[in-house]
């Protein structure tokens, strides 16, 4: 064994590791070494200087000290412990601050208009109708029918300078109309306008599938009583038939500033054919006629094969009618006549175009007349028909 | 020598751990302490403190630092006792704890210089010391004046243990001041028995080189 093997053995030597053979083999060298000796001597004297350094203790009350460190509470149960303890004292006072906060913030949002406006645009476009329904609507179209082409865009720049000129009510030329309504008219048309206001908020709050739209006009048209016809096409409507006084002519309210708000919000917003049309019965129900003229123009352009588009025809040409527009007025029944001869609303469609034809002094009115009493003897429109002829074209 | 060799009896000149004392009251305490019985931890405190403490003391060489760490020792084997499953005894579990506990400290300070800077501003570790100096962690040289040592050569001692690499160091603690067995070194600190005896193997040779002149 080599000095360097017999070093190598030292600490296995120290903890009395070796054993046979190596423990012989090791001993036998440092016997016969006295250099080996001499380090095996120096390790066991630096071994047992380490092991003298023995255990020590902490400084007295050490245990006492980790344990009231023990018992103090970390930092999260002291922020628990600040946040809910005691129990019984916290959390009501936190129930109520968050029930004052939430008042607060509700009476700060009824209380803000810019708030509520803010909101409204993405609400379901039903509010302003509901609010506006009591007030006067157009003419409903929704069960009637017609012909004639849409009005083109120059038209529409035409009919806007036309109507910016103080309108000469060539009603006035014309007798009055049969269907004026009387103080009874108009009370029995209230109802109507109920109904009416029902349906655009219908419309608006749930923007229906064609189908929906078709199903629920349908059966209203082919089954109500010619009496109930009447009442809901006429009383409500400024026709041209009701030659309104000078003094009610202007009927097209201005916009109020919140209603022209939320218009301008709306548009802002991209106008699906639902939207479309809902902001059109909004602005009929509001009486804002060129809005509604415009949007159902919109409607009708953007949408030709919507299951609507008789129907805004109508309205369209109803809205004409309501700013003594007859000429344009005209062209909107007879598209209707024209292109959806099917409709159920075809005679309604040529018994306004007559009435708004007899209101330009156009006696082809009459020759109108006669053929929607001929032609559609069943319709509501037939009675209205015959009585006009009677009353304006002897 | 192969490992089935190594003895795990102590030498003569070792400590007895204080873990042979423990077992089966250690394991009622620490089921009281898992109830939340804080005594019941305070009583495990009581009968490991002595040898938590010398550990730390020795690593780090200063008696008030000692005891702080000994403490945070403490601490975190109370927040840790939830995951203590029993598979070893209670002694074991805390002196890994210990050890790791110890070595990360240390490697923590180590890596902060210029918070701790040398202790004792030693003349053969200036600033541009090569990095295998430094890996010495002189930064833990111990404060031989706070050092209540019995005797020169303990302080010397301490002194040239503090000049040891921190696994030398706390291998040669285990074993010559703690009196583990190589079994109980290889569990505390994670290592196999052969690295156990061959690591522990070089850094007595390295304590007595450096004790030798003073011996």
């Amino acid at each position: 064994m080599t000095c360097d093997e017999a070093r190598a053995a030292f600490s296995d030597l120290y903890d009395e590791a070796l054993s046979g053979a190596p423990l012989v083999t090791v001993t036998q060298h440092l016997a016969s070494c006295p250099a080996c000796r001499a380090e095996w001597a120096s390790f066991r004297k630096a071994m047992q200087a380490v092991a003298d350094l023995g255990i020590a203790e902490p400084s007295p009350g050490f245990a006492a000290r980790v344990r009231q460190q023990l018992e103090i509470p970390t930092r999260s149960q002291r922020v628990v412990q600040w946040l809910f303890l005691p129990l019984h004292v916290k959390v009501p006072i936190q129930a109520v601050a968050v029930l004052l906060v939430a008042f607060a913030g509700l009476l700060l949002y009824q209380r803000s208009p810019e708030l509520r406006r803010a909101t409204e645009p993405y609400q379901a476009s039903s509010p302003p109708v509901a609010r506006e329904a009591p007030t006067p609507v157009p003419p409903p179209a929704a069960e009637e029918p017609t012909r004639k082409k849409e009005s083109p865009a120059p038209q529409a720049d035409a009919s806007k300078a036309e109507q910016a000129k103080p309108e000469v009510p060539a009603t006035a030329a014309v007798a009055p109309p049969p269907q004026a309504p009387s103080e009874a008219e108009k009370d029995r048309g209230s109802p109507s306008l109920r109904e009416e206001a029902k349906e655009l908020e219908k419309t608006a709050t749930a923007p229906e599938s064609p189908k929906i739209e078709e199903s629920s006009r349908e059966p209203r048209a082919k089954s109500a009583e010619p009496g109930m016809a009447a009442r809901r096409v006429l009383p409500s409507a400024p026709t041209p038939l009701q030659a309104p006084a000078p003094s009610a002519a202007p009927v097209q309210a201005a916009p109020s500033p919140g209603a022209e708000m939320e218009r301008q919000i709306s548009s802002a917003r991209p106008r699906s054919a639902d939207q479309l049309y809902s902001t059109a019965l909004m602005d009929l129900g509001r009486q804002s006629y060129d809005q509604a003229i415009e949007s159902l123009r919109a409607f009708i352009q953007q949408n030709p094969r919507d299951t609507r588009v008789p129907d805004a025809r109508m309205r369209l040409a109803d809205a004409y009618v309501a700013q003594h527009r007859y000429s344009e007025a005209i062209l909107e029944y007879e598209a209707v006549a024209r292109e959806f001869p099917d409709s159920p609303l075809v005679p309604v469609a040529l018994y306004r175009q007559a009435q708004a034809r007899l209101a330009l002094g156009d006696q082809a009115g009459c020759q109108m007349l006669r053929d929607v009493a001929d032609r559609y003897p069943q319709a509501p429109e037939a009675a209205l028909a015959r009585e006009a002829l009677s009353t304006r074209c002897r | 020598m192969s490992e089935a060799e190594v003895p795990a009896s102590l030498p003569a000149t070792a400590v007895s751990p204080p873990a042979a004392a423990t077992g089966e009251q250690d394991r009622a305490l620490v089921d009281q302490a898992r109830a939340g019985d804080v005594g019941a931890f305070e009583m495990l405190v009581r009968r490991h403190q002595g040898w938590v403490f010398t550990l730390a003391l020795r690593m780090l060489g200063d008696r008030a630092e000692a005891e702080d760490m000994a403490q945070e020792i403490f601490l975190k084997a109370y927040r840790g006792l939830k995951r203590f499953k029993g598979a070893s005894r209670f002694s074991t579990w805390l002196y890994a704890i210990a050890s790791h506990h110890c070595l990360n400290q240390l490697e923590a300070r180590r890596r902060r210089p210029l918070q701790h800077g040398w202790a004792g501003g030693r003349p053969d570790h200036a600033e541009n010391d090569p990095p295998a100096v430094v890996d010495r962690l002189a930064d833990q040289a111990p404060r031989a004046d706070v050092l209540l040592e019995r005797t020169d050569l303990q302080r010397i001692v301490q002194t040239e243990l503090a000049n040891l690499t921190a696994e030398h160091r706390i291998i040669l603690v285990l074993r010559d001041i703690q009196g583990l067995s190589y079994e109980e070194i290889a569990q505390t600190l994670g290592l196999e028995l052969g690295t156990v005896r061959s690591r522990l193997h070089r850094a007595r040779m390295e304590m007595k080189a450096r004790l030798t002149p003073h011996l």
